[in-house]
């Protein structure tokens, strides 16, 4: 408990830490509470198409004459939840291929960690445009794509960690009374594994959001569900590019993006100084 | 095969490879071989404690693995109460696992830092499932932690190791390898991280479980004296192999092997070794890449000569009773 509690302090003594959990904080909160904050439903038309910002609709309407504001905000869920999800999807994979691949060593080590390397090599939008194409536009095939293209580097971090703890003498005396594999993996190598594996969801996260407004705005994502990368690629086939609208209707997608990003990098970071000592000033 | 020794180990023989990286490197030569045990044969009376005694790299730990089937031997068979066990898998191993324990050299490594003593412990009876309930498991780690000299136990049950001093926590590494009641402790090294003034208080405390669990024991060192101290039977090693094997009188007081002799020589008399070092061992370290079949012991032995060539080799020579020696100008 006591380490927690030091844990929990350094974690804030780190000004980026603290600052990317408001953030997140903060849009959790307006994922959660969408549909109180949110002036209109984004799926009603409430004005004329095309509507420039004003008093009832602040950043505007869209081509179809729903509120932007409100498909901002109603965004924030589909992204954050895209996010995470994805993420999760990642770390699944990452982390049985990372224990696996650690801790039985050999053949099976060699054949998982040449599929990390071509995985990695392989040039990520190029492949995540074809998979997406491939299963089709809906929420679950993105989160999947998203998942299955991004769990590589977490396997390959999870793997060394789990290589350190594998030559330690408590596994050996473990083995010579007889552990099972399952048993030295479940309660001896998972546990202090967990830390990284979290610090690598964050992270993970923040790479599944961006990928996600990528494939949206290229047209791949689920066009009923609106997302922030749904927006921007209305607003962009929509030439707002080449209007005054981008102010309003491309600008705040992109920067709740950015913020969003940020925030997930810089909780990361601080996540990964409490997980690896070395990194510590 | 008669059950009077409770481990046989029988020209027990394991060999790994370097690993040299490059692709090139190992087209143009052939990997090197390390000989980590060579021909380790011996027995192991019950109640019986032997010392495996040796220089650091002479493959004293590899022989333990290899005992406690940790590691599979490439050549040669173990018995244990008559029974072959070389060949057993995961499944027919689970009664020789709870048999046989092991206490590591360092107590630092060896209990994982992230649970209690009370787990720490007990968890022999939770992997082989002896656990019924948290009393019986409260019960049984506060039986046999005080049967290490661990008091008041009920004190330490929820403690961590980084609580402890160094002692305690090989006491508790110790009430950790006693608690499936074994036939034999494989001791690797157990006091040589030890500050000297604990290293008397676990000595004994291993002495004195070997008369209260009938336990046998393989205890290695590779300290002489611990060794003439704990030890019934002396095993000397040198380069895998085992140059001299007796008990442990005949190996102090009449050590026949030039290694042996060096040995002892500086337990007992270190100015006198250190006036006259050449006349008993040339400078150098193991290096167990070669093996030859006439001698380990070749490039740092004073007695060497033409001889030893042509006629040794390195077969064990009985010199006295129960006293063995691969070393072919010891023969009588």
């Amino acid at each position: 408990m006591k380490k927690f509690n030091d844990n929990l302090k350094l974690f804030f003594s780190n000004k980026l830490g603290l600052i990317g959990t408001v953030i997140l904080v903060g849009f959790i909160l307006v994922a959660i509470f969408a549909p109180q904050i949110a002036p209109y439903d984004p799926y009603q038309r409430i004005g004329v198409p095309f509507g420039k910002p004003s008093m009832q609709n602040w950043l505007g309407t869209n081509d179809v004459g729903q509120d932007i504001l409100s498909e901002v905000i109603y965004g924030t869920r589909i992204s954050l939840l895209m996010g995470l999800l994805s993420a999760g999807v990642a770390l699944i994979i990452g982390t049985i291929v990372g224990l696996t691949s650690g801790f039985f060593g050999g053949r099976i080590d060699t054949v998982l960690m040449r599929a990390v390397d071509i995985s990695l090599v392989i040039p990520m939008l190029p492949l995540m445009i074809l998979l997406a194409a491939f299963l089709g536009p809906s929420f679950w095939n993105i989160v999947i794509v998203i998942g299955i293209l991004s769990w590589a580097s977490p396997a390959r971090v999870i793997r060394s960690q789990v290589l350190t703890i594998k030559n330690k003498g408590y596994i050996e005396a473990v083995k010579a009374t007889g552990g099972k594999s399952s048993y030295i993996i479940t309660k001896h190598i998972l546990p202090p594994t967990l830390s990284i594996i979290i610090s690598q969801l964050i992270l993970m996260s923040s790479r599944a959001i961006l990928m996600e407004s990528s494939l949206s705005f290229l047209g791949l994502g689920d066009p009923t569900q609106k997302s922030w990368g749904i927006i921007l690629y209305y607003a962009q086939s929509r030439s707002a590019f080449l209007s005054d609208a981008w102010i309003w209707w491309i600008l705040p997608p992109g920067l709740l993006i950015t913020l969003l990003v940020i925030s997930f990098a810089y909780i990361g970071n601080s996540l990964e100084q409490i997980v690896n000592p070395r990194l510590r000033r | 095969m008669n059950n009077r020794y409770l481990i046989e180990a029988n020209n027990l023989k394991k060999t790994f490879d370097t690993k040299d990286g490059g692709i090139l490197k190992n087209i143009k030569k052939s990997r090197l071989k390390v000989y980590a045990v060579d021909e380790v044969t011996f027995k192991l009376e019950p109640r019986e404690i032997i010392g495996l005694i040796g220089e650091s790299g002479c493959g004293k730990t590899t022989t333990a693995k290899i005992l406690l089937k940790l590691l599979n031997v490439d050549e040669g068979e173990l018995f244990y109460k008559g029974e072959n066990i070389t060949h057993f898998k995961n499944r027919e191993l689970s009664e020789y696992r709870k048999k046989t324990q092991i206490v590591f050299q360092d107590p630092y490594e060896f209990l994982n830092p992230r649970m209690n003593i009370l787990n720490i412990v007990t968890e022999p009876l939770l992997i082989n499932k002896q656990l019924n309930s948290e009393n019986v498991k409260i019960d049984k780690a506060v039986e046999v932690l005080e049967s290490v000299g661990l008091n008041p136990a009920k004190s330490f049950l929820y403690r961590f190791t980084h609580e402890l001093s160094g002692g305690q926590r090989q006491r508790v590494a110790i009430a950790r390898a006693l608690i499936l009641r074994p036939d034999l402790i494989v001791a690797d090294e157990p006091t040589s991280m030890l500050d000297v003034s604990v290293r008397a208080g676990i000595l004994n405390l291993l002495l004195g479980l070997k008369d209260q669990y009938n336990l046998s024991m393989v205890f290695i060192t590779h300290d002489l004296a611990t060794a003439g101290y704990m030890c019934d039977r002396i095993a000397v090693m040198y380069k895998g192999r085992i140059v001299e094997i007796g008990p442990k009188k005949e190996i102090i007081y009449n050590p026949r092997h030039p290694y042996t002799k060096a040995l002892v020589e500086v337990a007992f008399d270190l100015k006198n070794f250190l006036e006259n070092k050449d006349s008993f061992i040339k400078d150098g370290e193991v290096d167990s890449y070669e093996q030859n079949d006439y001698c380990s012991f070749e490039k740092r032995c004073v007695m060497m000569d033409a001889n030893c060539k042509h006629d040794g080799h390195h077969k064990m020579q009985q010199v006295g009773e129960n006293h063995f020696v691969a070393c072919c100008k010891c023969e009588h």
